[in-house]
């Protein structure tokens, strides 16, 4: 083994250690319960700043600090993952695409810090109880997460300005494992940041008046801890993917050459893709999400899905079909790119009807609220034929329909520049014709199934469906991939795209921003009026729950500001690389000289 | 001139969801309200009752889960003294009420199910894959409902009332109805006389540790207890406290450990201990 | 490919699929604590 390996290894070893850290260090220091109890503040202990209402400084650079952590963990999982495809394809235009998404991110890490410094700060100020106990609870893992943050600074920038320096042959894969350090040490911070989120929601390693009672890690590893892991990393990836859509398509828009207009627009393919592999999964994690806090409290449960914050998942609803609808008609414009993509087109209209029904009963709600003469008119308090529509075996018909017509596009779109070659390629095709048949009837069947058997079944057979979903996707990949080995590729025209194609990348971004918003005011209205659920009351003049149109124009304004700083994030990086050309007079002096 | 098109086509987008989150029906979901602490002389049997009924509807949290939508069942909707009765005649049923009748059991079982609704869980309303064996209901002592004995005494007044039945609940005292709070204070004192508030001081009270080996007592009289909550579970737990007779462990004899728990702990004493039996780990 | 291999392709891949999809919604079902019947309702 030679030494490169050895190191190769010895990072690699280093990465799996920086993993474990703060599980190793929480566990070292396991020490008995520190008997403290929760405090229990009353309403005079809030601080009060002149008028500020401290409940949206704090959600305001919260939120800005979860778009902006969320935008720099994304983009190195897949700037990372185009470094490879770059070393195994041997396309140098791998190697630059994922460079310019890193170049296209750097200024985002302070802004990130800074709102993460403007969270604490805020947090201090007018939460001082709350944060006295979480560190309190979480001690030494504060300081850990402190640490990271120096890591994750210090191998970024050796990330980025190496990647010139070590770009070729055994120096590329020393420069992939420092960007594999990269993604390890920005994960854990994700994790440790997700811990005490969850904490918060559902507290564990606790005793009812919140002493700790076990290590730092039983509090950790508390019921929704996991499924927030997941939720988060997943939609972080699509997330990234979205806001490097969006400035791909604006260069695309702005672009002056041909070739300016070819590598935008693979770009912006690029960003979509990412975008939907990312997303595809997501129902699934954010269904194991609420599944973990039916399981841990069915009253959360119920806030959240039949009670006052029910509303908020038909908004959910029209932000995801959003993005669906975007995410599919880019794909449907990208058939134009190949000149047998077109013979696809024809398709495109009935997988815009499934999208666009799904969408629809996606959207259809199922208790309302009516006056009595509403009542009256209505015949009931439930519309007799939309009404159905809006209990969840409709809702999870029309999703999983969704998520597999969105990925059937996404395959007509790579099938339209490939012909297959092999003898076998009609079997294969009807296989996988009777694939999407069965699995649609299986969906569409376990849905109908839930409307004629008990509340236990009916939410039981929502797993068969995901099943199905992701059967349907992962065979079909599969399938595909071996029919379409040596086939016959047709010239792909990137820069082929109509203008309006590009604005589609635009609703990407401000819908997932919007919507992430949304569902960080649900996950933290879960909590009722808790600071730590079951543990720590919230008695501070704002802790109601604030109507969706208050808290609706909120997310808009942080939605805004975020939007203002990633323009100006973008418009950084290009600034770096002008310069102003130098006056006559100087030139004429060098020449002589 | 592609920046303003594109910045206004966004904010068109940024402004429908807005528009949207603001026309729908706007609800302000507000923390429980503190009540307003009755004085006890005003307080009758129907006064009670009519509080039952708020607390019912309200702090209880009760219609969020018992109504028409089948998530537990419907308390207002049904006949209740038939229910009642079904209920404790059940085979199934193995609580505190089994085998007895008239408004006293019925008292128990209703007391059995707020605050400790896994006891007995109706057919088909247990947790997912529990069989009907764990509810998914809070004890309505603890948070996050946390009712104090006065507000439980109202609700089953109500409850009792609404079955038709002579209610069997004294009515509160005037110390009992100021206290809102509900949930004990988390100082960790115990008091002489008064009940256990935490695991230690209960299992010292209750002497289990003089048979058991717990807290470093090594004594040997009855069965280890580590790993107890893995092997038997919460509910094992709870049945070997309260019928102790109901099954031995080998080699060990029949009535030696004390059979009347069940009328000697407080509910929240009992359930500190199990709680901290369920965290003793094997070996 | 004769024209009616295709057809007998295609309904062996059906019935292939409906198998596989049978045996998993069956699966998962128990997987869950919810005991179903060889129909798939619940026993």
């Amino acid at each position: 083994m030679s030494a490169r390996r050895l190191i190769a290894l010895g990072a690699l070893a280093g990465a799996a250690a920086l993993l474990f850290a703060p599980d190793l260090a929480a566990a070292a220091g396991d020490a008995v319960g520190h008997g403290a109890p929760a405090p229990q503040p009353t309403a005079a202990d809030y601080p009060r700043i002149g008028s500020l209402s401290g409940r949206t400084v704090v959600w305001v650079f919260a939120q800005m600090h979860l778009f902006l952590a969320a935008f720099v963990l994304a983009v190195p999982i897949f700037v990372i993952c185009i470094e490879l495809a770059g070393v195994l394809t041997r396309d140098p235009r791998y190697d630059q695409m994922a460079h310019e998404f890193m170049k296209i991110s750097m200024a985002a890490y302070s802004f990130t810090a800074l709102s993460g410094g403007g969270l604490m700060l805020g947090l201090i100020l007018f939460y001082p109880m709350v944060m006295g106990y979480m560190t309190r609870v979480f001690q030494g893992q504060t300081m850990i997460y402190a640490l990271l943050f120096l890591m994750e600074s210090a191998l970024l920038y050796i990330y980025y300005y190496s990647w010139n320096a070590l770009r070729y042959g055994n120096r590329k894969w020393y420069h992939m494992s420092i960007g594999l350090i990269l993604n390890t040490v920005g994960l854990t911070l994700m994790f440790i940041a997700n811990a005490w989120a969850t904490f918060m929601m559902s507290p564990a390693g606790v005793d009812p008046a919140g002493a700790l009672t076990g290590s730092v890690w039983a509090a950790t590893r508390n019921p929704l801890w996991n499924p927030l892991n997941l939720h988060r990393f997943l939609a972080n990836i699509a997330y990234g993917g979205a806001i490097v859509g969006a400035y791909a398509a604006y260069r695309f828009l702005s672009a002056t050459t041909a070739e300016e207009r070819a590598h935008y627009d693979w770009m912006g393919y690029t960003s979509n893709i990412i975008a939907v592999a990312g997303f595809l999964p997501l129902p699934f994690a954010g269904y194991w999400l609420m599944a973990e806090i039916y399981a841990y409290s069915q009253q959360m449960g119920i806030t959240a899905m039949g009670g006052v914050l029910a509303w908020l998942f038909i908004i959910q609803a029209v932000l995801i079909g959003t993005i669906l609808l975007a995410a599919n008609y880019y794909l449907w414009c990208g058939l134009g790119r190949t000149d047998e993509g077109m013979r696809f087109g024809r398709w495109v209209k009935y997988i815009a009807v499934v999208i666009l029904g799904g969408f629809l009963v996606w959207v259809t709600p199922h208790s309302l609220i009516l006056t009595p003469a509403e009542v009256q008119q209505l015949g009931g308090t439930h519309h007799k034929i939309l009404g159905p529509l809006g209990i969840m075996p409709a809702k999870n018909i029309a999703v999983n329909l969704m998520l597999v017509f969105t990925f059937l596009s996404f395959q007509l779109f790579y099938r339209s520049s490939r012909t297959p070659s092999v003898s076998w390629a009609p079997i294969g095709n009807a296989v996988i014709v009777a694939l999407y048949g069965v699995g649609c009837l299986n969906i569409v069947g376990a849905g109908i199934y839930g409307y004629v058997t008990p509340t236990v079944y009916k939410v039981g057979a929502s797993v068969p469906q995901v099943a199905t979903t992701l059967s349907i996707i992962v065979f079909s990949a599969i399938i595909d991939g071996f029919m379409l080995r040596g086939a016959k590729t047709s010239k792909v025209h990137w820069g082929r795209m109509g203008q309006r194609s590009q604005y589609a990348l635009f609703v990407l971004p401000v819908a997932f921003t919007w919507l992430m918003a949304l569902m960080g005011y649900i996950r933290s209205s879960l909590r009722t009026h808790w600071h730590i659920y079951t543990i720590m009351k919230d008695a501070s003049p704002e802790s109601f729950i604030p109507t969706i149109g208050e808290a609706g124009n909120i997310i808009t304004m942080i939605t805004l500001l975020f939007m203002a700083l990633i323009v100006f994030i973008f418009w950084l990086s290009r600034l770096g690389s002008t310069s102003q050309p130098a006056p006559a007079a100087t030139r004429s002096v060098e020449a002589e000289a | 001139m592609t920046f303003l098109k594109v910045m206004t086509f966004s904010l068109a987008v940024l402004f429908t969801y807005t528009l949207f989150a603001n026309v729908l029906p706007q609800v302000q979901s507000n923390p429980p309200a503190e009540e307003e602490p009755l004085a006890a002389g005003d307080l009758d049997m129907d006064g009670l009752i009519a509080w039952g009924e708020r607390i019912f509807r309200g702090k209880g949290t009760c219609t969020l889960c018992h109504n028409n939508l089948g998530r537990a069942p419907d308390l207002l909707a049904v006949n209740l003294a038939k229910e009642f009765s079904e209920r404790m005649a059940d085979p199934r049923y193995q609580g505190a009420a089994k085998g007895a009748t008239g408004a006293k059991a019925v008292e128990a079982y209703i007391r059995e199910s707020m605050f400790e609704p896994s006891a007995y869980v109706v057919a088909g309303f247990g947790k997912k894959g529990s069989n009907d064996t764990v509810s998914p209901m809070p004890a309505v002592d603890k948070p996050p409902i946390s009712l104090s004995e006065a507000q439980a005494h109202a609700l089953i007044a109500f409850l009792e009332d609404r079955a038709g039945l002579d209610v069997t609940v004294p009515l509160p005292t005037g110390e009992a109805v100021a206290d809102n709070a509900g949930t004990a204070d988390s100082g960790g004192d115990e008091e002489e006389d008064g009940p256990a508030t935490t695991a230690k001081a209960a299992i010292e009270k209750f002497t289990c540790n003089a048979c058991h080996d717990l807290f470093g007592s090594e004594a040997g009289a009855g069965p280890k207890l580590a790993g107890v909550g893995a092997r038997l579970g919460r509910d094992g737990i709870a049945k070997a406290i309260l019928q102790p007779n109901a099954e031995i462990a080998k080699g060990f004899e029949a009535d030696i450990m004390p059979k009347d728990f069940a009328d000697q702990m407080r509910i929240r004493e009992f359930d500190l201990i199990v709680d901290y039996l369920m965290t003793l780990k094997a070996g | 490919m004769l024209a009616g291999g295709r057809w007998l392709a295609v309904i062996a891949a059906l019935a292939v699929w409906a198998a596989y999809f049978y045996s998993v919604d069956a699966a998962l079902m128990k997987a869950q604590g919810l005991p179903v019947g060889w129909d798939l309702m619940p026993k």
